[in-house]
């Protein structure tokens, strides 16, 4: 939650904010220590004197760390800003670099393809030559299918 | 002291950082589609032309898988590249 505050909020407090506050805080407290001193000779209001003067400091203390953490978190934001750049980069390349291989690969497939038709095309044509010899045998269908198959589904393994 | 104590843990919580990173990238649909299988002769295709068709066919589909797996390889070489040099480059920052 704290560094929620810090990085979202803190960004957008204009950069006087703090030092104004630093200001305020230093000049309460030597406000309140003259109003100490005139206080003594009203004794019921030097507790509440003493208070404001302790949170005068505070406040002083608190705007101090609060400046400093501003400073921070502009560097902070700058790293950030100049890794957001580079992962944005990165991303295109790795979508350019994805798109390429794909429409490469579209490419050679479809080259495989067309080379098939055109075996296919041939094997149709020179069919009464290449049917001329023989039929195949059982045993060299058997052997032929036992390979395209790897031998995995054949029941009569041999 | 207590309460300085968590004063102090409260204000470190806001150097706290969220690293900017590169998600691995998605693999192209095409390459996870599965291997096709070979498809075997059927029983009544017994002449010669049958058989140079049927394998032809099945060597088509092994030039198309070897083009995916060189792509697949290819893919993870560009990208662990990238991927590296993202990650060397923040770091750096």
């Amino acid at each position: 939650m704290f560094a929620f505050f810090i990085h979202h909020i803190l960004g957008h407090i204009p950069y006087w904010f703090w030092p104004f506050f630093i200001g305020i805080g230093i000049a309460a407290y030597f406000v309140l220590g003259i109003a100490g001193v005139v206080a003594s000779l009203a004794p019921q209001f030097k507790p509440y004197v003493s208070a404001a003067r302790l949170a005068s400091v505070a406040v002083v203390f608190f705007s101090v760390f609060m400046f400093g953490a501003e400073g921070t978190i502009n560097v902070y934001k700058q790293d950030q800003q100049v890794d957001e750049g580079v992962v944005a980069v990165g991303k295109q390349q790795s979508e350019d670099t994805t798109k390429q291989i794909a429409s490469d690969l579209a490419d050679k497939q479809g080259d495989v393809k067309t080379n098939t038709v055109y075996v296919t095309k041939y094997i149709h044509d020179k069919a009464p030559q290449i049917d001329a010899g023989c039929t195949i045998s059982d045993e060299a269908f058997d052997a032929y299918n036992q390979a395209v198959t790897n031998g995995a589904n054949q029941g009569d393994k041999k | 002291m207590r309460l300085l104590l968590i004063i102090a843990v409260l204000a470190l919580t806001g150097c706290a950082s969220n690293p900017t990173v590169m998600d691995w990238p998605t693999v192209p649909a095409d390459l996870k589609k599965p291997a096709p299988e070979l498809t075997p002769l059927a029983k009544d295709k017994r002449k010669q032309s049958d058989l140079i068709q049927n394998a032809n066919e099945n060597y088509s589909k092994y030039y198309e898988l070897k083009n995916k797996y060189e792509a697949w390889q290819k893919w993870q070489d560009e990208q662990s590249k990238i991927y590296t040099g993202v990650i060397k480059k923040t770091e750096s920052n």
